[in-house]
C-alpha cells in the first residue's frame, strides 16, 4: 500500500461469490501460482478463483500485502530486526482465527501456492493439537468417525508407540 | 306398526342427518395442498420468485462456503422432526405469501394449515417438480449440507427408487448447537499439508498421540517419522519387524537400552535386521546396547551405506568394532564416541579407514586410548572439528602428526592428556576459529604459540585446569585481533592482559569472567572503558564490588546484557541503580 504508487500494475482477483479484489501486482506475486500465470501472460484481465470465497480471499490478501511490504531477507544483509519482529507478531495475530477459516485459508494458500502462509497455517494447526490426546485432537479437528482405528489397531499402534520416546 | 316404524325412522334420520357431503369434505390441510398445486400449474416458480432469502441450490452452492464461517451454529441432524418444521420463519413467510395470493384470488377467510408433516410432503413434491432444485449428492458435496442463512439447511433424502436428492428444508432449531459437528477439517487437506503439520509436531509424545487419531493420520505419521528413538531392551526384538515396517522412512535412529543395569539389550542379529530395514539411515546412535559385538558392528555397518553420523555411547564392543564400522562407512561425516572402555588386543591393523575421506567432525569423550583414532585424525583431510574431552592416552603425538594442510576450525581439549607440545602443534591450524583449552599441562607457552600463528581465532575458552595466565592472554590480545568471544574460567587474569585485549580486540562482543580473585573493580572499570563493542558481559565469583559495576552506567555503549552472580562484595542496590540509569540493558545481578 504505502510502497506502491497508483501507477503500479494492478491485478484483479475474482472470488467464488463474484466479488472482485483489485490488488497491486507485487502483492499478487506472493502467490507462486499467480506469479506463474503473470509470467505466462495469461493473467490479462481478471483472475477468477472459483474455489475461494471472498472472506477467505480478503484474509489472504491481507496477509500477502503485509508480507509484500516487509523487506525480503535476500534484499539486504542487515534486515531491520524490528520489521522481522513486526511480521512475527502480525503472523501470530493473523493465525488467531477459528478452525474452519484456518482450513479455508490453508486450502486456498495451497491452491495459490503461498509457501509462507501454508507454513503458518500448518504451524497453527500443529500448535493447537500439541499436548493433546487422540480424542481431544479428533474433537478439535472433527476427525471423520468412519476413519477411526479399530480397538485392535489402536492397541497395536499404542504398543509400538510405547517403545519410542524422546 | 309399519307406518309408525317408518315415521320413527324418518324422524331419527331427520335428527341425525348430516348436511355435508362427506366425500367432498376437505380438511384445511387438503385445501392448502390443492391450493399449492393449483398455483404451481399457473406458474412453476410462483413459490420461489418473490421470496427474498429463498435460494435455489445453484445459488446456495456458491455461498455456503463462507456462510459456515459466519458463527452460525451447527444444524441439528435429525431428519423430519415434526416439532421442528412448523415454527420456522422462512416457512411462515412462505405460508404468508401463499395466503396473500389466495386472498387476492378468493375473498375467503384465511385458511390455516397446521400439519407440519403436510409441508414436508409438499416440499418433496415441489422439488421433484423443480429439477433445478434436485441435485445428486457427490461425496465432496456432502459436506455442504451445512447450515445456511436463516437457519435453513440442505438435507439429503432418499427417495423410494433409491436415488438421493438434495432439498432445502427449514429447521426451527437452528440456534441450538449441535452434538456432533459435521466437517472433518483435515479431510479436504492434501497429504502435503498434513505432512507439514506433522513436521511441526516435534515431540515423540505428540507424534504418538497423533498417530492414533485415525487411519490417515497413522499412515502419514509413519511416512513422515524420520527420527525415532527406541528403547533397545531385549524385549524390543519381538516388535522390530512391525515397527520398522510401519516407519519405513527413517533417517535418524537412536537405540538406547534404557535399563541401565541390564546387560540384556538388543543383539547383533537385531541390529542387522534393523539396519537392513532402514536403507536410508543417515544418523545412528547406539547407547548402552551391551550385546552388540565387534563382529556385529562389522556386519550391520555394511547395511548402512548412507550413514553420515554415528554415535557410540557405552556399548560393550571394542575399538576394533568401531574401526570395522569406520572402514565400512564411505559417507561418514560425524563420529562421536563416548565411554569406550574396551580395547582389543589386536592393534596392528588400525589404519585411517574408509571414513577418513569424508569425516568432518570427531568427538571423543572418555576414550582411553588414541590407538584407533590417531590414524583417523591424521588421515581425515576434511576434518573441521575435533573435540577431545576427558580422554586418557597420549594425544600430544596425535596432534603433532596432524598435517600442515589441515582445515581444522574448532578444537576442544578439555581434561585431555595434552601438554604444551600438543597445544603448540595447533599453530599449524591457520583456519582455527574456536579453541577451548582446559588441561593441566597447558601453559602460557602453548597459548602464545597458538595465538601468534592462528590469527583468525574468534572464540577462546580457557578453563581452570590450565596454567595459563597474563602472559598467554597478552599474546592473544596482541595477535588475535578478530577475537569475538573470550571466556576465562578460573584464570588469574589482571588488568595488564585485559588492557591489551580491550585495546586490540575491537570486535569483542562477549566476555565471561568466572572464579577469579584477580578480577576486581579495577579490571571491570577497565573493561567498561575500553571494550566498545561488548554486548554481553558475565561475571561470576569474582572480587567485584558495587563501584566496579557502576562503571557500566556509562561504559560499553553497545552492552545489551550484564550478568553478575556469586560476587560477595555486591549489594542489592546496585542492580536498581544500574537499571535506573540504563533502561534498555538486561541486568541480572544476584547478591548473596
Amino acid at each position: 500500500m504505502s510502497t506502491s504508487s497508483s501507477s503500479s500494475k494492478k491485478i484483479v482477483l475474482k472470488s467464488a461469490d463474484n466479488e472482485t479484489f483489485e490488488i497491486d501486482e507485487i502483492v499478487a506475486l506472493e502467490s507462486q501460482a499467480i506469479k506463474n500465470m503473470i509470467e505466462d501472460e495469461c493473467a490479462d484481465n481478471v483472475i477468477p478463483l472459483g474455489n475461494i470465497d471472498s472472506k477467505t480471499l480478503s484474509k489472504i490478501i491481507e496477509y500477502c500485502k503485509k508480507h509484500a511490504e516487509s523487506p525480503k531477507k535476500d534484499d539486504n544483509a542487515d534486515i531491520d530486526e524490528k520489521a522481522v519482529e513486526d511480521l512475527k507478531s502480525f503472523d501470530a495475530e493473523f493465525a488467531k482465527v477459528d478452525m474452519p477459516l484456518i482450513q479455508d485459508i490453508l486450502m486456498a494458500a495451497n491452491f495459490l501456492n503461498i509457501d509462507n502462509l501454508i507454513g503458518l497455517m500448518c504451524r497453527t494447526i500443529a500448535d493447537r493439537i500439541k499436548g493433546k490426546t487422540p480424542e481431544e485432537i479428533r474433537k478439535i479437528l472433527n476427525i471423520n468417525k468412519n476413519d477411526l482405528l479399530s480397538p485392535e489397531q489402536e492397541a497395536k499402534a499404542r504398543e509400538e508407540n510405547s517403545w519410542a520416546f524422546d | 306398526m309399519g307406518d309408525d316404524e317408518e315415521e320413527l325412522t324418518e324422524e331419527v334420520a331427520e335428527l341425525f342427518r348430516i348436511e355435508t357431503n362427506l366425500f367432498e369434505y376437505e380438511t384445511p390441510l387438503c385445501k392448502e395442498f390443492k391450493e399449492f398445486n393449483y398455483l404451481l400449474k399457473i406458474d412453476e416458480d410462483v413459490l420461489t420468485s418473490e421470496l427474498s432469502g429463498f435460494k435455489t441450490y445453484e445459488e446456495f452452492k456458491n455461498t455456503w462456503y463462507y456462510e459456515w464461517n459466519d458463527q452460525i451454529p451447527w444444524v441439528f441432524d435429525k431428519l423430519w422432526d415434526d416439532s421442528v418444521l412448523g415454527s420456522n420463519s422462512v416457512m411462515r413467510k412462505r405460508k404468508t405469501m401463499i395466503m396473500l395470493r389466495k386472498r387476492k384470488r378468493m375473498s375467503n377467510g384465511p385458511i390455516i394449515a397446521h400439519n407440519p408433516l403436510g409441508h414436508a410432503q409438499f416440499f418433496i413434491t415441489l422439488h421433484i417438480r423443480h429439477p433445478q432444485n434436485v441435485l445428486p449428492i457427490t461425496p465432496q458435496k456432502r459436506r455442504e449440507k451445512m447450515k445456511l442463512r436463516d437457519g435453513k439447511s440442505r438435507r439429503e433424502m432418499k427417495l423410494r427408487n433409491g436415488k438421493r436428492f438434495c432439498t432445502t428444508v427449514s429447521t426451527g432449531r437452528a440456534t441450538i448447537p449441535p452434538k456432533i459437528p459435521k466437517i472433518d477439517y483435515t479431510n479436504s487437506l492434501p497429504d502435503e499439508c498434513l505432512t507439514l503439520i506433522f513436521n511441526f509436531l516435534t515431540t515423540t509424545h505428540d507424534r504418538n498421540n497423533s498417530s492414533r487419531v485415525c487411519h490417515r493420520w497413522l499412515q502419514i505419521d509413519a511416512q513422515t517419522r524420520t527420527h525415532l528413538t527406541l528403547n533397545a531392551r531385549e524385549r524390543l526384538q519381538r516388535f522390530i519387524p512391525q515397527i520398522f515396517i510401519r516407519f519405513d522412512s527413517l533417517t535418524r535412529l537412536v537405540l538406547h537400552n534404557h535399563d541401565y543395569n541390564s546387560y540384556y539389550s538388543i543383539n547383533d542379529k537385531d541390529m542387522i535386521l534393523i539396519t537392513s530395514m532402514c536403507p536410508n539411515l543417515t544418523r545412528l546412535k547406539i547407547i548402552e546396547c551391551r550385546r552388540i559385538t565387534d563382529s556385529g558392528m562389522a556386519v550391520f555397518s555394511k547395511n548402512c551405506k548412507k550413514l553420515k553420523e554415528f554415535s557410540y555411547d557405552h556399548c560393550w564392543c571394542s575399538d576394533s568394532g568401531i574401526f570395522e564400522l569406520l572402514d565400512n562407512s564411505s559417507q561418514l561425516e560425524v563420529l562421536s564416541v563416548t565411554r569406550l572402555f574396551i580395547y582389543s588386543d589386536d592393534s596392528a591393523s588400525f589404519c585411517a579407514g574408509l571414513a577418513a575421506k569424508t569425516l568432518k567432525v570427531i568427538k571423543l569423550r572418555h576414550v582411553h586410548s588414541e590407538r584407533v583414532f590417531q590414524p583417523l585424525i591424521i588421515g581425515a583431510k576434511n576434518l573441521k572439528r575435533l573435540k577431545l574431552v576427558d580422554c586418557d592416552g597420549n594425544w600430544d603425538r596425535t596432534l603433532e602428526m596432524i598435517p600442515d594442510d589441515n582445515c581444522l576450525v574448532e578444537v576442544h581439549l578439555e581434561g585431555v592428556n595434552v601438554s604444551d607440545v600438543g597445544l603448540s602443534s595447533l599453530a599449524k591450524c591457520r583456519d582455527l576459529l574456536v579453541l577451548r583449552i582446559d588441561n593441566y599441562r597447558c601453559t602460557d607457552v602453548g597459548l602464545i604459540s597458538v595465538a601468534e600463528n592462528c590469527r583468525a581465532l574468534k572464540k577462546l575458552y580457557v578453563g581452570r585446569r590450565s596454567e595459563i595466565g597474563d602472559s598467554g592472554l597478552i599474546a592473544v590480545g596482541r595477535h588475535s585481533v578478530n577475537l569475538q568471544e573470550l571466556i576465562l574460567n578460573g584464570v588469574e587474569a589482571t588488568c595488564v592482559s585485559l588492557e591489551v585485549i580491550a585495546t586490540n580486540c575491537q570486535n569483542l562482543v562477549r566476555l565471561e569472567l568466572c572464579q577469579s580473585d584477580t578480577i576486581t573493580d579495577v579490571e571491570v572499570m577497565f573493561i567498561a572503558e575500553k571494550c566498545v563493542a561488548l554486548k554481553i558481559l558475565c561475571i561470576e565469583e569474582c572480587g567485584v564490588s558495587n563501584n566496579g559495576i557502576e562503571a557500566f552506567a556509562l561504559g560499553c555503549p553497545n552492552l545489551a546484557e550484564i550478568r553478575v552472580t556469586k560476587c560477595k562484595k555486591l549489594t542489592r542496590e546496585v542492580k536498581d541503580w544500574l537499571i535506573a540509569r540504563r533502561g534498555s540493558l538486561v541486568v541480572e545481578i544476584e547478591c548473596t
